[in-house]
């Protein structure tokens, strides 16, 4: 038997992967251009601290408390040479400048939304499909789940963080077990739905094996709502570790982070707003910002969703 | 109603469409959804637009109803209803004609009924929104409407919810809906497709009943021949967009112009079993005593058991096609999913044909899983839309241990055999037709050399002219592989034409199995002779090549 011509394929104009245009859809997207490239400055001003003109930012200065916006000061170096310093952004109660930490800050909290973000994903897709995929595990995984969104999980990261001794780590764990929960509801649902697909069945007729047929047939439908979560997990985390440090149970104090700083300016803000007024727009503008990106990448990714 | 058969130029047509042209959004295969198409529905005449999928009959439709989506736009012609031009209504008085002037009935019932609303709320929708009728005026008027048609019990159905009613009575709550004032024109659209043939007969004597005895007019949107030469007065046959025939229905059916329309009707299986050489190949399945309960346990409720399958006994011998039909509910799809071991069966013994592998766990499973394969129904769905048609031929050998670029080559020998070029390996899904992804779809299957085939409804997505290519297909690689292939169908006109034998399912339990011929001339059992009076057509002899 031969191919008669009219049996073959045309070639159709969107030849290629299913997912070939969605990178040029994704640049195209104003939220995914507009929110990537706020995050891009953030991670750019955080990994290029030390060259923004900044100083120490856990230099403590006695003598230039409270300093408003805009003040200069003469700072004398270790051989006696002297240099006139601005502060850009005023000075804490401390004396610290604002602007170097408020910079620095931006290291603490992006590397806690990115790796709350990765590793409360990884773990939840694995328990996801776990639950999703052998059924005696489900019950017993899902009701954990669910024991553990009982708790309002800023109580539940207080309580984490004081089980450890108050660090970066700790924090980030903190911030991580009540996220986990979500993650693990989401993949289970996509996997109890992509199960019962035809090709997942065809699959098992064709005699693969079952960690072959998650990776190669199940967790690709997991890959696009994932990365859109995982844009909110980094957003609420980046909140939660500010909230933590707020409440004075994060981050040491002398670390800059931006929920510190504005701990730090709590005291004194109506006699001096600029301590909470700089981390504060910072820290909107990049959850803003990975907000942006996350509903951006849910459209051009999930098209059923847009526009709601 | 043998009235309406004469031509109605003496009174003007209910609806007359003339050169009709739709432009398709661009992009598309074509630039126009449908083409300069013309023609009338007469008072108390049955019109039906017969056509394969992508034929533009639905567009058709819509595009009077006022109903055509945004991107889609009529750039040329004329849609007449008792006169008065639909395409250059306003929304308003497009609102006043729908549900007054004309009624429309969609395929999905389920789909179409507002599930939090009772049927008579849904019915009284209609008069509400188009009459001055008070509340008790309203609800006998829709009581009186539905003892039209034959609803039982129509108090309890006004009340009812729309999952508390069958599919067929919902189909007759829909038109109940439609027809409730009076329209000069009911639109069909494939309203039968979604039910069983013997609920299908009914609606269709219902439809055909009713507009004869108030003299509508009904647009009829179907692809299936045996429904038009069931109730259509007069046939109009689409292809790509195009009107390519049209004329009083016994003329199209008997003498078809059109090459087109020749090719759908040839395509059409017949309803007379084809001759069947005897088949004397050894056993190469045998189920005994199969069955299937599923039961629901709660805390707090009462087991419920539902049983899917009972008893079924079936043997198949290699190079045999045993069909199974039934409606839906009757259990062939449990059968077959339990045969497959994509279920196991609760009760019973499958044997292959030395060993039972009805209750083997899925480690010791594996080794006969290549023996029986499965053709699903769904070729959308039945290939991984993310891997190319070649990676998902392998898989199944590659799992068995030959070598990938083994696998490939014999890929590509299957690709020919099953008619595909085998350069397209490197392509996705979603670049093949329906009816090209069912020919990859058995392609995979015959890759892991099976010797027995599950066909579960592997044709009935499929247009009728490909549904014939790939049943030709099927009997093609059964001679060559000698195959056992089990055809699961609702369509008795295909088991008619490609079974051996047949086993008749209802309710789970089998009530009739035998050679096709035998069951087709003379059928032992009640539901076998409801099922074959049911099929829509009979009198009416297609395809006989």
């Amino acid at each position: 038997m031969t191919a008669e011509p009219s049996l073959i394929a045309p070639a159709l104009p969107d030849a290629g992967r299913p997912n070939a245009n969605a990178l040029r859809r994704l640049v195209r997207n104003p939220a995914v251009l507009i929110g990537g490239t706020v995050l891009l400055v953030m991670a750019l001003m955080g990994l290029l601290a030390p060259f923004l003109g900044t100083i120490d930012p856990a230099a403590i200065n006695p003598s230039a408390r409270n300093r408003v916006p805009g003040v200069e000061r003469t700072i004398r170096a270790d051989d006696g040479s002297t240099t006139v310093f601005k502060h850009r952004m005023g000075t804490d109660s401390l004396g610290r400048d604002v602007y170097s930490r408020v910079v620095y800050g931006a290291r603490v909290s992006l590397m806690i939304a990115v790796s709350v973000a990765a590793v409360s994903i990884s773990i939840g897709l694995i328990l996801g499909l776990i639950a999703g995929y052998i059924r005696p595990l489900d019950a017993v995984i899902m009701r954990f789940m669910d024991g553990l969104m009982a708790i309002p999980a800023i109580l539940l990261a207080i309580a984490v963080v004081s089980l450890f001794r108050a660090g970066l780590i700790a924090v980030i764990v903190a911030i991580i077990v009540p996220e986990i929960p979500r993650v693990v509801r989401l993949v289970r649902s996509i996997v109890l739905s992509v199960r019962e697909e035809p090709y997942v069945e065809a699959a098992i007729m064709q005699g693969t094996r079952l960690p072959l047929l998650m990776v190669r047939h199940i967790l690709p439908n997991t890959i696009a709502p994932l990365i859109v979560q995982g844009t909110f997990i980094a957003a609420s985390a980046i909140l939660v570790e500010a909230i933590l440090s707020f409440l004075g149970i994060g981050i040491p104090p002398e670390t800059p982070t931006w929920g510190n700083i504005m701990a730090e300016g709590r005291n004194v803000f109506r006699v001096f707003p600029h301590n909470i007024l700089y981390p504060g727009i910072f820290l909107g503008l990049t959850v803003l910002a990975v907000n942006m990106l996350g509903d951006g990448l849910r459209d051009t990714l999930d098209p059923k969703m847009a526009g709601r | 109603m043998s009235e309406a058969l004469k031509p109605v130029s003496q009174t003007m047509p209910v609806l007359q469409i003339k050169g009709l042209s739709i432009r398709l959004p661009g992009g598309g295969d074509r630039a126009h959804a449908v083409e300069n198409v013309s023609f009338d529905v007469g008072a108390g005449e049955i019109t039906c637009v017969v056509g394969e999928s992508g034929s533009g009959k639905s567009v058709t439709a819509f595009s009077v109803m006022g109903l055509l989506p945004k991107l889609l736009k009529p750039v040329a012609g004329q849609i007449l209803l008792e006169g008065e031009d639909v395409l250059a209504a306003s929304p308003q008085r497009l609102r006043a004609l729908r549900g007054d002037r004309m009624g429309m009935v969609f395929q999905e019932p389920m789909t179409a009924l507002n599930p939090v609303l009772t049927i008579g709320d849904q019915i009284e929708e209609v008069l509400r929104i188009h009459t001055e009728l008070d509340a008790a005026e309203r609800r006998a008027k829709v009581l009186g409407i539905m003892a039209a048609m034959r609803l039982p019990d129509p108090e309890r159905i006004h009340a009812s919810y729309p999952h508390q009613i069958s599919g067929g009575q919902r189909q007759r709550v829909m038109i109940a809906a439609a027809l409730v004032l009076d329209p000069a024109l009911l639109i069909a659209d494939e309203p039968t497709t979604a039910l069983d043939v013997t609920t299908q007969a009914q609606i269709l004597r219902l439809i055909k009943e009713l507009q004869g005895r108030r003299g509508t007019g009904v647009l009829f949107i179907t692809h299936d021949f045996g429904v038009v030469a069931e109730i259509a007065d007069k046939v109009v046959v689409m292809e790509k967009g195009f009107v390519v025939e049209q004329g009083p229905a016994a003329q199209v059916l008997t003498n078809p112009q059109h090459p087109y329309t020749r090719m759908l009707i040839g395509a059409v299986p017949s309803l007379k079993p084809a001759r069947r050489k005897a088949v004397t190949g050894p056993i190469a399945l045998e189920a005994v005593g199969l069955g299937k309960t599923y039961s629901s346990k709660s805390l707090f409720k009462k087991e419920q058991v539902v049983h899917a399958a009972r008893d079924v006994d079936i043997k198949i011998h290699r190079g045999e096609t045993v069909g199974i039909v039934g409606e839906s509910g009757s259990g062939k799809t449990t059968v077959a999913r339990c045969i497959a071991r994509l279920m196991p069966p609760t009760r019973g013994a499958i044997l292959v044909p030395d060993i039972d592998i009805a209750m083997l766990p899925e480690r010791r499973l594996r080794a006969y899983r290549r023996k029986i394969q499965v053709v699903f129904q769904d070729p959308y769905r039945s290939l991984n839309p993310r891997r190319t048609v070649g990676d998902s031929i392998i898989e199944g050998p590659c799992n068995f241990g030959l070598k990938p670029d083994e696998a490939m080559a014999r890929a590509r020998d299957l690709m020919a055999l099953v008619g595909l070029q085998p350069s397209a390996l490197d392509r996705y899904p979603h670049q093949f037709s329906g009816g090209q992804r069912q020919r990859v779809a058995i392609a995979r299957a015959l890759a892991m050399e099976p010797e027995i085939l599950i066909a579960d409804e592997a044709v009935s997505a499929l247009d009728v002219s490909v549904q014939k290519q790939v049943l030709a297909l099927l009997a093609d690689v059964q001679e060559r592989f000698n195959l056992a292939i089990l055809f699961i169908t609702h369509d008795l006109r295909v088991a008619a034409q490609i079974c051996d034998r047949i086993v008749v399912m209802e309710k789970g339990v089998v009530v009739e199995q035998g050679a096709t011929a035998q069951v087709f001339s003379a059928p032992a059992h009640a539901y076998t002779r409801a099922l074959i009076d049911a099929a829509p057509g009979r009198e009416f002899s297609v395809g006989e090549a």
